[in-house]
């Protein structure tokens, strides 16, 4: 489980990266939706990122597609059906790190802990029963819910 | 007066989107050079004349600190101001950066005009310093044309 003040500060990383970086809100949800809201996507941008120290976690996004082509289309200033794979995929592999590492600076303010470098693809398939129970978080969006598995 | 600037980021969209948000500062830029880690951008000052670098820190190969270590050791590079611009955040590791002699510090996300008064502040310094070197008396300073629109 994630504890109630990682939770409040992941939430406040994740607010703080898509308000100004993508203008997009996004929140944490205090607890997972229940299985018939879940409207899941055919593809989604898996991203990893860890950190090591103090603190050691793995962190594992899942954004679904729609989300992902939205933020990255204006992040980059582009229409969105000109949009390349990679670019979306680089977009949200950077909007993890932005997060995590946020989130570890909160958790860690003496910089012991070292921040891996994060890694992205696109996936098919993804369903968040796959994924252990209390393991698993959810992000609330515009564009249905970004997921976010941790060890 | 145009400068040359050499953004290093292992992301090619903060890249694009850095080069944007530079581009827009209002400052003259001559040359805009890009890198994906500190091993490409070293490369880059050995063959480019660079007034100013933005780096991120953490990259694969050689991280944003590693290059800044490097660049310290040379006696040309050394003088070459360099912003971090970094999601690691911790009063730590910019410590260590600023020990390290980072010319500034900006945490990712960041607000496209805190780029601008990073590069106006630094690039003031490194004009005041050109001209001081090259005799003039009362240099005007890099201009800000307050024209920034996002």
């Amino acid at each position: 489980m994630l504890e109630e003040s990682h939770r409040i500060k992941l939430n406040a990383s994740a607010v703080e990266v898509f308000g100004t970086m993508y203008f997009t809100p996004i929140e944490l949800l205090p607890d997972l939706p229940a299985q018939e809201q879940w409207n899941l996507e055919k593809q989604y941008v898996r991203t990893v990122i860890d950190y090591h120290g103090p603190h050691t976690a793995t962190m594992e996004f899942f954004f679904p597609r729609s989300l992902a082509v939205n933020i990255a289309g204006g992040f980059l200033g582009v229409d969105e059906a000109t949009l390349m794979d990679e670019q979306i995929v680089d977009t949200m592999r950077e909007a993890s790190n932005m997060i995590i590492g946020n989130f570890l600076g909160s958790i860690d303010p003496d910089g012991a802990c070292k921040l891996g470098i994060p890694r992205a693809e696109l996936v098919s398939g993804f369903s968040p029963a796959d994924c252990p129970v209390g393991h698993i978080v959810a992000f609330m969006s515009d564009f249905g819910y970004l997921w976010m598995t941790f060890d | 007066m145009a400068f040359n600037i050499l953004v290093v980021d292992d992301s090619d969209t903060m890249r694009a989107v850095i080069k944007k948000t530079v581009g827009m500062a209002g400052v003259q830029i001559g040359e805009l050079f890009e890198a994906g880690n500190g091993h490409e951008a070293l490369k880059v000052l050995e063959e480019e004349w660079v007034d100013v670098v933005l780096s991120d820190i953490n990259m694969p190969e050689m991280n944003g600190i590693e290059f800044l270590r490097e660049a310290q050791k040379d006696s040309v590079f050394c003088d070459i101001p360099v912003i971090f611009l970094t999601t690691e955040s911790s009063q730590g590791r910019m410590d260590e950066a600023s020990a390290l002699g980072a010319a500034g510090y900006v945490k990712k996300p960041f607000q496209p005009a805190q780029i601008k008064q990073i590069l106006l502040d630094i690039l003031n310094k490194a004009y005041a310093t050109r001209m001081k070197d090259e005799g003039v008396v009362d240099p005007t300073s890099v201009e800000d044309d307050d024209d920034l629109d996002f």
